[in-house]
């Protein structure tokens, strides 16, 4: 009997970790394949010319005064969106996670909206309500002007679009602080607003510049925006289109490509030694979240002016949008009609239904690959997980726009040609979205203790057999979540698919922006409120189903 | 200590009603007709279980809670409305709660700091207060370059150093190893009787309560169950609860059979005590209260027939389980200087002293 199950023990242990033989190179190759062979291949049309080391096409692109402009308009939008933008948010932040406000989960839903919707949409909305038939510009005021085109209409859009993201990290921050910093402060003689400028507010400055960088790298990723509205503005992203697109010279769109890389990749860094410090923020036994209300009726009054503004302008955009769609051409003529949606729903079926399907692939692939990495980097001693962990967090540095057009070159001819394909999106869609993935595999085994699978091993279960039998059935939860929130990811970029879409294989964006383009705006509209509600069907409808917030995992 | 030991105030707290909103419409109350009322200079300690309410005591007293009913004053004036940057009440929190990103004499000056003191003054009185708790030395560090115990004094100082009205200690001892928290405790109440400063002291450890308390509060479900000096509420518990959370305690039952001059007449397993005992007594079912080291074990054929059933041995003292008919005694001795060595089986004889017996109904105090 003992020297049974002895036996079978062993007979494992000698056929030890194959899942690890299998799972390692699989996640390896995909990430060599997909992430680090496209950007090589795009730093070396950077830097090889006939064959040698060269600087010669980045020294000619940074001699150009004209893309120097480019570039230092990319960074003045980018540190002004940062600026106001991380403003925005944690003056929301705050209002609701710490004013009595009625109404909260209005305003929350609202200030999310933007986080599910293309960013493209915030240029539509605009375009309507202040373009040069805008209904407020024009019908209103009767002004016939170009003033939305530009600096000052980018900065709008890309507040709108990206404030929202580092509403909800302020927010997570605001809820986390230790209550009793607070309190203890009070009891010492401080009023609220000391409380808050000598307690709250230095706690929460490395918070406070991770928010900023984060929207620095949007910004700087903005693709959508620039195009549309930025008129004699032009950043680098809306140039490194206008280069391949319009003037098929790739030597120079990939130096530029590059030269964009350079600040985005510096200040991923910048945020992550950050992120490393923000450690101070706990001393000891934590204490209780639950933080006490201001019921300041002034404080209470501004919050509510500011967050309903907000949210007005929020609502005005997305009404817009609506009426875009429904009316027969708006700025012109505002009469109903169907016209737009039908459209839409025949004319675009086959975008729509690739992004549906795409989307749902390309989520499955990255949750599960991220998980697999995750596992691998936490929970084995496999040599280069470190490396592996490290390239496949690289997309997160870089800007879409970058990725994408690394895609688009690399993929187009030998060794691997993917061009025209599906894979070439679902891998586009993937690498972009394998980072959160890896992030919620490791938050969801960082849950599990380690004893688990101690355990699991001691009764002679391989690590592979632990990692389907144990720990998969526990992170399941959290991987639906990663998997909603990369699906709208994908849904929603259009940087990092504008190269890699084809007649096969179309998407919602970029369809959206070539209506834009030929001035179908009623159909663009119409399409846009139709992926909008599609977004928000998976992200509440799924989670309902599995009786989950997907929030709670990021 | 050169910090100004300014006029002891008197607490008062006057039926106290606190719930917590739980969920849609429903309430949990957790503090219900609280009564309290301190000297001036005087040390309370709440004693109770956990999540009897005590925190919740402190918190409502400092501000940080609303409660529905009920009137807080120090001296005679309310503070119930005043929101907690006004009171006046030092509270040292359970965690500690010290700013991490400042110094440990940033934190400790912190009030003074509020209350615009002049920076010359703050260094000399954030010294004093550090040097009281034995942390002179430690001011430049960062509350997380200390150890637990060193991070909970800079909190006592922090407290101290605002010369407050009251004195909140919410466990403040809680998080310290044996020894430094019996070094730390008697510090602690010499510091508050040189400042004379009236403080509220929150525990659930008897012997704390019992070694730095004017009075003890012991709590139960949100009601304070007695009061009183730590001996009475040790000798002369008012319920079997406090009894128990005190201490270990033989409660038997008996019956009283006669009353004269104040005390009763009590069959205990058999053994006649004449016990100090209220009249209402008379003639009714009680419960015995004997503390183990009022069980005197003696050699077989004295007091009552019992047989060890169990030894259990503690370091200093040895406790013995006895059985004495249907009823199970606990009894103890220290382990030093006895020459007669009890086992496990044997058979010997029980008495109990009569000086250290308490009576109490049977009514509302079923042993458990
Ligand atoms: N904010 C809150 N909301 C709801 N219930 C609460 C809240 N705070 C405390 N409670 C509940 O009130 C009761 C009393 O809590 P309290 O913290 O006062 O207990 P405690 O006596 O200090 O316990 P401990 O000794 O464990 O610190 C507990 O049942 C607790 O669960
Ligand atoms: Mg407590």
């Amino acid at each position: 009997m003992t020297s049974i199950a002895l036996t079978s023990v062993t007979e494992k242990g000698r056929g030890r970790d194959w899942t690890l033989y299998v799972v390692y190179p699989a996640a390896a190759l995909f990430v060599l394949i997909f992430t680090a062979y496209p950007m090589i291949d795009l730093l070396s049309r950077a830097f090889v010319v006939d064959g040698h080391l060269s600087l010669a096409t980045i020294g000619a692109i940074v001699a150009d005064p004209f893309n120097r402009t480019v570039f230092w308009n990319t960074l003045l939008l980018g540190a002004t969106v940062a600026v106001l933008g991380t403003i925005l948010a944690t003056l929301y932040a705050y209002a609701i996670a710490r004013v009595a406000i009625p109404g909260k989960r209005v305003w929350h839903f609202f200030a999310l909206l933007p986080t599910i919707s293309p960013p493209i949409l915030m240029a539509l909305g605009l375009i309507l309500l202040y373009g040069r038939r805008g209904l407020i510009t024009n019908e209103l005021f009767g002004i016939q002007s170009s003033g939305l085109y530009g600096f000052k209409g980018l900065v709008i859009a890309q507040l709108i679009s990206y404030f929202p993201f580092a509403y909800l990290l302020m927010l997570n921050l605001f809820r986390g602080l230790d209550a009793s910093l607070e309190e203890a402060a009070a009891t010492m003689g401080a009023n609220g607003w000391r409380v808050l400028r000598t307690v709250s507010l230095p706690l929460l400055v490395p918070g406070l510049a991770g928010a900023a960088l984060l929207m620095f790298s949007y910004s700087f990723a903005d693709l959508g925006n620039p195009l549309l509205l930025g008129g004699d503005f032009p950043v680098m992203s809306s140039q490194i289109y206008q280069m391949i697109i319009g003037m098929y010279d790739i030597p120079q769109g990939a130096a530029l490509a590059v030269l964009l890389l350079i600040p985005a990749v510096l200040m991923f860094f910048a945020h992550k030694m950050l992120t490393s410090r923000m450690s101070f923020a706990s001393v000891g036994v934590k204490g209780s979240s639950r933080h006490r209300e201001v019921r300041h009726l002034g404080v209470q009054a501004a919050a509510l002016l500011f967050v309903g503004s907000i949210t007005f302008i929020i609502c005005l955009q997305y009404g817009t949008i609506i009426a875009g769609a429904v009316t027969q051409l708006f700025g012109v003529n505002y009469a109903l009609t169907p016209k737009h949606f039908i459209a839409a729903l025949t004319k675009s079926r086959g975008a729509l239904l690739d992004t549906l399907t795409l989307g749902v692939i390309a989520s499955f692939i990255s949750v599960v690959l991220g998980l697999l990495i995750a596992w691998i980097v936490a929970r084995t001693k496999a040599p280069g997980r470190s490396i592996m962990d490290f390239i496949a967090n690289l997309p997160l540095a870089i800007p879409g726009t970058v990725i994408g057009l690394a895609f688009g070159l690399a993929f187009n001819g030998p060794p691997l040609i993917l061009t025209g394909t599906a894979a070439i999106i679902i891998a586009a869609f993937a690498v972009r979205s394998l980072p959160y993935g890896i992030r919620s595999g490791v938050a969801a085994l960082n849950q599990i203790n380690r004893t688990l699978d101690e355990a699991s091993t001691t009764m002679g279960a391989t690590s592979g057999e632990t990692l389907w039998r144990v720990l998969l059935p526990l992170v399941r939860p959290a991987l639906l979540a990663g998997m909603v929130f990369s699906f709208t990811r994908s849904v929603t970029t259009l940087s990092a698919v504008i190269f890699v879409v084809s007649p096969h294989w179309s998407l919602v964006t970029p369809t959206i922006l070539s209506q834009m383009d030929r001035g179908d705006v009623g159909e663009a509209a119409a399409l846009s409120v139709i992926v909008v509600l599609m977004v928000l069907l998976i992200i509440h409808g799924v989670p309902r189903l599995l009786g989950r917030d997907w929030r709670e995992a990021h | 200590m050169k910090m100004e030991t300014a006029r002891a105030k008197a607490l008062s707290i006057k039926g106290l009603n606190k719930s917590y909103r739980i969920g849609r419409g429903r309430r949990l109350p957790v503090v219900t007709d609280f009564n309290l009322s301190l000297a001036p200079g005087e040390f309370v300690t709440l004693l109770g279980p956990s999540g009897c309410g005590k925190t919740t005591v402190l918190r409502t007293l400092a501000g940080l809670e609303e409660f529905e009913e009920g009137e807080i004053l120090l001296d005679s004036r309310s503070i119930a409305r005043l929101p907690p940057h006004h009171r006046r009440i030092g509270l040292v929190f359970q965690n500690y709660a010290l700013f991490p990103h400042m110094s440990v004499f940033d934190n400790v000056a912190y009030s003074l700091r509020i209350r615009r003191v002049a920076e010359a003054q703050i260094g000399t009185e954030v010294k004093t207060a550090l040097t009281a708790v034995g942390l002179e030395d430690y001011g430049p560090r960062l509350p997380g370059q200390l150890s637990g115990g060193q991070q909970q004094r800079v909190a006592v100082a922090r407290a101290l150093v605002m010369n407050p009205d009251l004195l909140l200690f919410d466990e403040p001892l809680s998080n310290l190893d044996a020894k430094l928290r019996v070094q730390v405790r008697s510090e602690l109440r010499r510091l508050q009787q040189r400042l004379g400063t009236t403080a509220l002291f929150v525990t659930h450890d008897q012997d704390e309560a019992m070694s730095l308390s004017d009075r003890i509060a012991v709590m139960r479900a949100g009601r304070i169950e007695q009061i009183g000096p730590p001996e009475e509420i040790y000798a002369r518990p008012a319920t079997l609860f406090v009894a128990q959370f005190v201490g270990k305690v033989n409660a038997l039952p008996a019956q009283v059979t006669g009353y004269e001059g104040g005390a009763a007449s009590v069959d205990v397993l058999g053994q006649m005590l004449r016990v100090q005992a209220p009249a209402a007594l008379r003639d009714s079912d009680v419960l015995a209260l004997i503390r183990p080291e009022a069980v005197v074990l003696q050699q077989p054929g004295s007091g009552l027939a019992g047989r060890v059933e169990e030894v259990e041995y503690l370091g200093d003292q040895t406790e013995y389980r006895v059985r004495i008919g249907s009823a199970l005694v606990t009894a103890v001795r220290s382990t030093l200087g006895k020459s007669w060595r009890i086992k496990e089986g044997d058979h010997l004889g029980v008495a109990f002293d009569e000086d250290a017996v308490h009576l109490l109904p049977r009514e509302g105090n079923l042993p458990t």
